[in-house]
């Protein structure tokens, strides 16, 4: 499995942490929403930088008071055809205004590497031989698009009134 | 029942029929033809190793009716897979034979 | 016409080469069939029965010469020489090779068509009125409307990958030939009390194995809004669609089990956020986009056509052909022209190359180059002068294109059935020739009088079966095909869904059963009656006795 992070290939330095294992010390933790309901106190006091990965039938409506913890969210695509991630990044992103990492995992399909990244995704966990030429590839086979999102993206119809 | 190996050829979606030889055909009459359970699993084997080839789509085993030189299908979808359109019997294999 | 500028074609071709390198990959053996299967079917390519299937999208039913005249040549060159026109406006050969797609999409995309989104678990084309621009009682042309949101939906980063597949139909008249209200998302345009248009909105609508009329839940929404309420309906389906079930998957079932009242505040909540943000509409975008679906340079004619009123009087043929096939226009002295894909003994909605061919050229010559498709698998000239209808007539008897059957028991609308579908139980297009050649008689056709039927081959309902005013569903009960009955459906403003009639009909039998069912409405009507109005009045009883006597 590779990681890549703002279209750079990266060592992945956080830790996805079991709902039972024991809390290290000041380590990056990825948490499950469960275990961030029942530990939440422990988890703040700890002190070491925290991520939470949620399932795709988990809303990050159900922690938008809590991202201030966070400096990263996981989201799960337990099969590529499971499509809710995508709103629930650009819920983070452009309702929630979180800043940190939004990073795509599980059933991962290359092809909609663009697409994830244009609703807020900037982390991708993926299994592939050339990550960095698929992610290359993948965000630049198509070069236009019609739709407004938060990632900033110049639309058709802006270039369209740019161009007068 | 005897059965036959149908598929979809990927190159071009044609439906074939695995022959004696481990090829696939295109006419059903030039099918192999398992007689019985074991040798069903042998043909589908040899389908399914061609199908990790990426050479076939969706191999399965069909029932057919053997009448002499005429192998038929016995189900009305494969029946149709096999010969064509019956509304359009200018067109599929039952054009060219 | 919509015509693509330097982005359109830039998505477009971009498209293309994405495709070509997925085919190729494919080909190498690099790609294994469960990863490209998701790739393909976003391109609209399917693998049938008897060859892969290609679907292109016609957007909102709209054609030109120059188009017509390239799937033309697809077809011949790629296909066996004709292609099938589709209830949802688009168009499919059944006979594509893997290995040359990648060139017919390039084919297409020098005339502006693809595939993209012709299948999958997203948008699929965006349909309209096959009138549209030309009817005399729209309160706007829909099609600037349809090419905003095909805009919108195309490639939409958000919703690639839906439960399941979505369709949005738009229609700007009161009498509703789009069928909007057995869409996932009915729009239906009107005029508040201030004199704006806006649009009636209408979710969950849909056919398949458990058909709903769609529910309001916005009476009006000012245009400016259009695509950030459309963004709204999506996200809140996108999350809380059933992933868990395929045959649950549709907004429909989400619509039921949420209740319409409480469907509706969630849409609203969630519009509430985004409405004043990047997808609202400036009336500039919607004028720029208005200017393309101008109309076309007529002239100025009388209503009043002597000529015209000639050869009526004089030709009885082409009088019946007037009185079923064309419809009034918008514009004086010029008609709608329905050249009908049904004719005796054919295939509903196939049309040969030849036939193509043929008709972009009368469209060049008549109809400002103009194309429709309907939903009902017919076309459409959109704007031809009254006094060029003889011609056009003369010129489409010996095409096979001028059958005077719109609207009667012989404009059949299905499915491609058994005969090339994977997904089929049993045969509709042979039962749909049987009842033609049945009612091949013009005066007993017209006798009859407005009745619509309608086949699927499987529970799918791609042939519309449920709203049929008589529909006709093809089942596998031991092997054998049987064909189930349902009687009262319809697809406009008063949509409605058929019922069942009773137990079921062999292959043998369902022609005579529909035969039955026109016999017992045509000796029970009142005058003027049609059958959706007598079925109305009467209900199944007597239909029933006609069909099971005891």
């Amino acid at each position: 499995m590779a990681l890549i992070v703002e279209g750079k290939l990266v060592e992945d330095r956080w830790i996805a942490l079991g709902d039972e294992a024991p809390l290290p010390g000041g380590d990056p933790i990825i948490v499950s929403l469960a275990r961030w309901r029942t530990e939440r106190d422990e988890l703040v006091g700890r002190g070491g930088p925290l991520g939470i990965r949620l399932h795709s039938d988990e809303s990050p409506a159900q922690i938008a008071d809590d991202l201030k913890h966070f400096e990263l969210v996981a989201l799960e695509f337990p099969a590529f055809r499971d499509g809710r991630a995508y709103s629930y990044a650009r819920l983070l992103r452009e309702r929630y205004g979180f800043g940190g990492e939004v990073r795509a995992v599980g059933d991962v399909l290359l092809e909609q590497l663009l697409f994830m990244h244009r609703c807020g995704f900037n982390a991708f966990e993926i299994s592939s031989e050339h990550p960095v030429d698929d992610w290359v590839t993948a965000t630049s086979e198509i070069g236009v698009w019609y739709q407004p999102t938060g990632d900033g993206r110049e639309t058709i119809m802006a270039m369209r009134r740019a161009r007068g | 029942m005897p059965q036959a190996v149908i598929a979809s050829r990927l190159r071009d979606g044609r439906a074939v029929f695995l022959d004696r030889n481990g090829r696939w055909v295109e006419f059903i009459q030039d099918s192999r033809i398992a007689q019985s359970e074991p040798e069903g699993e042998e043909i589908m084997e040899s389908a399914r190793r061609s199908e990790e080839r990426q050479e076939i789509v969706d191999p399965y085993l069909i029932d057919v009716v053997v009448d002499g030189e005429a192998v038929r299908p016995v189900l009305n979808r494969e029946i149709i897979r096999a010969a064509g359109p019956t509304i359009r019997t200018d067109l599929g294999r039952q054009a060219k034979r | 016409m919509y015509r693509y500028d330097e982005f359109d074609r830039r998505l477009v071709d971009e498209r293309v080469e994405q495709f070509r390198r997925q085919v190729k990959r494919r080909l190498d053996g690099e790609l294994s069939e469960d990863q490209f299967k998701p790739l393909r079917l976003l391109n609209g390519l399917y693998l049938q029965l008897h060859a892969y299937m290609l679907r292109i999208a016609i957007p909102y039913g709209c054609l030109s010469a120059i188009q017509l005249r390239k799937l033309a040549h697809i077809g011949r060159r790629y296909d066996k020489g004709y292609g099938h026109f589709t209830t949802r406006q688009n168009l499919q050969f059944h006979w594509i090779k893997l290995e040359e797609t990648p060139d017919i999409l390039a084919e297409l995309a020098e005339v502006e068509m693809h595939g993209i989104q012709t299948s999958g678990n997203s948008f699929r084309n965006t349909t309209t009125d096959q009138y549209a621009g030309a009817a005399a009682d729209e309160l706007e042309d829909p099609r600037s409307y349809c090419e905003i949101i095909r805009q919108w939906s195309t490639l939409h980063p958000e919703f690639s990958f839906l439960p399941r597949k979505f369709k949005i139909a738009v229609t700007t008249t009161p009498h509703d030939r789009a069928a909007v209200k057995v869409h996932d998302i009915g729009l239906r345009m009107l005029r508040n009390e201030a004199g704006e248009n806006g649009f009636e909105v209408m979710v969950g609508g849909g056919l398949g194995r458990t058909p709903f009329v769609g529910k309001v839940i916005r009476d009006f929404l000012p245009k400016q809004h259009l695509l950030s309420y459309l963004e709204a309906i999506l996200r809140v389906y996108n999350q809380l669609g059933r992933r868990d079930n395929l045959f649950k998957a549709r907004i429909k079932i989400l619509v039921q089990q949420t209740g319409t009242e409480k469907f509706a505040k969630l849409v609203e909540e969630e519009w509430e956020q985004i409405k004043d943000g990047a997808l609202q509409l400036p009336r500039e975008e919607i004028e720029r986009i208005a200017s393309y679906f101008a109309p076309p340079s007529y002239e100025e004619l009388d209503a009043q056509v002597p000529e015209f009123e000639a050869k009526i009087a004089e030709n009885p043929d082409f009088q019946t052909w007037v009185k079923t096939n064309v419809f009034p226009h918008k514009q004086p002295g010029y008609a709608i022209a329905n050249l009908s894909l049904k004719p005796v003994g054919g295939t509903p909605g196939d049309m040969s190359s030849e036939q193509m061919d043929a008709v972009a050229d009368l469209a060049d010559l008549y109809s400002f180059g103009e194309i429709r498709v309907s939903h009902r698998q017919n076309l459409v000239l959109p704007y031809v002068k009254r006094a060029d209808l003889y011609s056009l007539w003369e010129q489409l008897s010996p095409l096979g294109l001028a059958t005077p059957n719109i609207g009667l028991t012989s404009d059949i609308i299905c499915c491609p059935g058994l005969d090339y579908c994977g997904l089929a139980t049993a045969r509709s297009i042979p039962i749909a020739e049987e009842i033609s050649e049945r009612f091949d008689d013009l005066d007993r056709l017209h006798e009859i009088g407005e009745v619509e039927i309608k086949i699927s081959g499987c529970i799918n309902a791609c042939g519309h079966h449920h709203v049929g005013h008589i529909g006709i569903l093809g089942l596998d009960k031991a092997g054998e095909e049987f064909y189930q009955l349902t009687l009262g459906g319809a697809a406009d403003e008063d949509a409605s869904l058929g019922k069942v009639v009773g137990p079921g009909f062999s292959g043998d039998e369902i022609v005579d059963a529909v035969e039955t069912v026109l016999d017992t409405y045509v000796s029970i009507r009142d005058e003027g009656e049609r059958f959706i109005e007598t079925f109305r009045r009467v209900g199944m009883a007597p239909f029933k006795e006609g069909l099971y006597p005891k």
